[in-house]
């Protein structure tokens, strides 16, 4: 009896499968004049007997594809799970410790000589490369060297964190110092001596520091690097020093460091994600800020922020921009002392998007005082004055806005939320007025400082959002209040017209008992949910579980990464509370 | 409708918009301008090659209608690699022995039906995940033929350690 594996393999292994046609239904007594070319004879790769061992009678293309979906299943788990297993076995009791790889790509090329042969002549698996200075260092850059040599020809993901590392003072990791030891410094010039010679291969480059002072030593070396050319993200963290301080009017604590560069000798034309944290670069000169799908500015102090035309060239010359996050960021100046037009459209072929339809180009090349940001779908602003705000607001127009996040704080925002993001942008004429969030589909609100009144409004204009998101531990009662019928004095709105369309509730630092409100008024008023999703700092019991689920089809857990900063003991005691009932959530 | 013959000599009718979920089989029917025709022989004599050819059918019979995978785009494999996630059906789809899913998979490939080769090899790649060398090697019957040397080569390499 002939297994049907090896009998289909030997089929596709020897070639002898030929496609016959014709142009009647008769099925017996094919001839050679129906013989169909096959498509493509299986490579001759020598493979080791399949007997005893079916998966090695798959061709080794299809070996090598499913080493590189493991791979990225392995990544995108370790990128939800928030965790990197590859690091996860060094020995911190070393002053250099072992560096164990147990990645995916490092485990099917330890299988058997037949998967290393083939996951060593998979380019794609080994172009992540992640490469560190401090006591990582030399380990790190070993397997960066060794990866980059299996890569061959193919696009690379680079990242660079750069941790402060004094081999003569083990106190240096908790305490910022404005030492730097030479050692750190002579680690990146080595890092960056072997990667920039790649640069022409870089499709992802992300760099994170928590200093400055090797920032702008890996900046002039990105200044002088050859063009990237393939180079699609570009990610640039400083992760301030002291994280109390806020940027401030002027660049700190390096001021010798403020020069702007422009990277990659001007040339990298594919780049389409862009994020800046503390990381501020020649806006004027460089010409590759445009034809971004995304974009990200954070913690930029006054002094090294883009000028108001430079920003708004930046985003008109990006028509098919998707996300924009702003976060202490922004326009250089106070918005009152802004221009009172916007930089005209770049005369510039290079800044038209081919696959961006002329419907959808920019604005015709008059004078104007906004823009409209046709395509921008997510908008992320977090820690701006209510006059940053307004300002920015005043000056563009975003149709397709879909989602939406705020975290604000130090303010009062209600004459912001009241005059500037639920009112109609000024230049909207006609009679139909419509708020600039009607057509919001997410919201996700952290922090928001105003009154309950501005709360309510805000919700009644929401007619068309399906999702809210909910930090129970940073937002005022009434946020959520709302929603429970014998808890909103002075709203005027009928509870079953609130948020008519939501059907997803997204909530961090919850009661059961709140929920329980929340889902049967919802239920009550003929606007049931049909998702909610709790995090794990909620305080929820086995009952409220149990009553929850009954009401609501999709209720589920999760672990993020913003309620971390928000655990308190009662949080604590409400999980160890499920645990100790042997119940699981 | 287009009729499907396999080397065992078993007859398939199925819709067109069935077939073509195979590239193989729909640039094939294109090239000859036929909107009717008996389709792929597969000259064997290899009565298995019903089983796993049912399950294909079956595939391309749920999915019949989606849009097909764009195979000229430059991104296409590094957008097929991005898309990690198994859908509910395709999972229960796919969950069958492992000579079964072997089968499955050669036959994807050999038709050119990418979703399902994606399935087929997503779902190896799980089993895989989170595995040792050595398990993987139970897992799936592989022989270490790795000398003595070679391993410890191999393993000290793992460790991107200082040499000694």
């Amino acid at each position: 009896m002939i297994s049907p594996l090896s009998s289909f393999s030997r089929i596709i292994q020897s070639g002898l499968n030929q496609l016959y046609w014709r142009d009647e239904p008769e099925i017996e007594g094919a001839s050679d004049d129906w013989k169909y070319p096959k498509k493509k004879p299986p490579p001759h790769v020598p493979q080791p007997p399949a007997e005893g061992c079916p998966i090695n009678s798959l061709p080794p293309e299809i070996l090598s594809w499913i080493f590189v979906l493991g791979q990225q299943m392995e990544l995108d788990s370790e990128s939800s799970h928030g965790t990197d297993d590859s690091d996860n076995n060094s020995d911190d009791s070393s002053v250099e410790s072992i560096l164990v790889d147990d990645s995916f790509q490092v485990t099917v090329s330890h299988v058997c000589k037949h998967w290393r042969e083939v996951a060593l002549d998979t380019p794609a698996l080994w172009s992540e490369i992640d490469v560190e200075t401090g006591r990582q260092a030399a380990p790190s850059y070993r397997r960066a060297s060794a990866y980059l040599s299996r890569t061959k020809e193919y696009p690379l993901s680079i990242s660079i964190d750069v941790n402060d590392w004094d081999p003569d003072d083990e106190s240096v990791y908790s305490e910022p110092s404005d030492h730097h030891p030479p050692e750190t410094s002579a680690q990146l010039q080595e890092i960056m001596d072997l990667l920039l010679p790649h640069t022409s291969r870089w499709r992802k480059f992300k760099l994170a520091a928590e200093s400055y002072f090797y920032f702008h030593t890996a900046l002039v070396r990105l200044r002088n690097a050859p063009p990237a050319s393939l180079l699609e993200f570009l990610e640039l963290h400083h992760f301030d020093e002291d994280e109390e301080l806020e940027p401030g009017p002027h660049f700190f604590p390096y001021p010798s460091h403020k020069t702007p560069f422009v990277l990659f000798g001007n040339n990298a034309p594919k780049l389409q994600h862009v994020s800046l944290y503390g990381v501020h670069i020649d806006w004027h000169n460089t010409s590759f800020l445009k034809n971004l799908h995304s974009f990200e500015l954070a913690y930029h102090s006054q002094d090294v922020r883009p000028s108001f035309d430079e920003f708004f060239t930046i985003l008109r010359s990006s028509p098919g921009l998707r996300t924009l996050d702003l976060c202490m960021s922004g326009p250089f100046g106070f918005p009152h002392e802004w221009p009172a037009f916007l930089p005209p459209p770049p005369h510039d072929d290079r800044y038209h998007d081919p696959h961006v339809p002329v419907a959808f180009a920019t604005q015709p090349s008059t004078l104007d005082e906004y823009m409209t940001l046709s395509r921008l779908h997510e908008l992320k602003l977090s820690y701006q004055s209510p006059e940053e705000l307004a300002g920015f607001l005043s000056r563009v127009s975003m149709p397709s806005l879909h989602t939406l996040e705020i975290n604000f704080e130090d303010h009062e925002y209600t004459e912001f939320i009241q005059s500037h993001l639920i009112s109609p942008p000024r230049w909207q004429g006609g009679s139909s007025r419509e708020s600039r969030l009607t057509n919001l589909k997410e919201l996700k609100i952290v922090q928001l400082p105003c009154t309950p009144k501005a709360i309510a409004e805000l919700y009644a204009t929401l007619v068309n959002l399906e999702t809210i998101e909910l930090d129970f531990n940073t937002l005022d009662e009434p946020f959520w209040e709302v929603f429970i019928p014998t808890k909103v004095p002075g709203v005027t709105m009928p509870v079953n017209q609130l948020l008519p369309a939501l059907h997803t509730m997204k909530v961090r630092g919850s009661s059961g008992d709140v929920l329980r409100q929340i889902v049967g008024a919802r239920i009550e008023a003929g606007l049931p949910l049909q998702k909610l999703y709790i995090d794990f700092g909620s305080m929820i019991n086995k009952e409220d579980d149990g009553w929850l689920r009954e009401k609501v089809d999709g209720l589920e857990y999760f672990e993020g990464s913003d309620e971390d900063d928000y655990t308190d003991d009662e949080s604590v005691g409400s999980i160890i509370e499920v645990e100790m009932d042997g119940f699981h959530l | 409708m287009v009729l499907l013959v396999t080397s065992d000599n078993k007859n398939f009718v199925v819709d067109r918009e069935v077939a073509d979920r195979s590239v193989f089989v729909k640039n094939t029917l294109e090239a000859r301008g036929l909107s009717i025709a008996t389709p792929p022989m597969l000259n064997g004599g290899c009565f298995e090659l019903t089983s796993p050819f049912l399950q294909v059918l079956e595939y391309c019979q749920h999915h019949r209608g989606e849009p097909l995978p764009t195979t000229d785009d430059a991104n296409a494999d590094e957008n097929r690699k991005r898309t990690t996630d198994i859908g509910e059906w395709d999972r229960k789809f796919i969950t069958v022995d492992h000579e079964m899913l072997f089968e499955i998979i050669l036959a994807a490939n050999y038709l050119d039906i990418k979703p399902l080769l994606d399935v087929g090899c997503k779902t190896i790649g799980n089993m895989v995940k989170g595995k040792s060398p050595e398990e993987v090697r139970k897992l799936f019957d592989i022989v270490n033929d790795f000398t003595p040397e070679e391993e410890a080569q191999i393993k000290k390499e793992n460790e991107w350690a200082e040499d000694p």
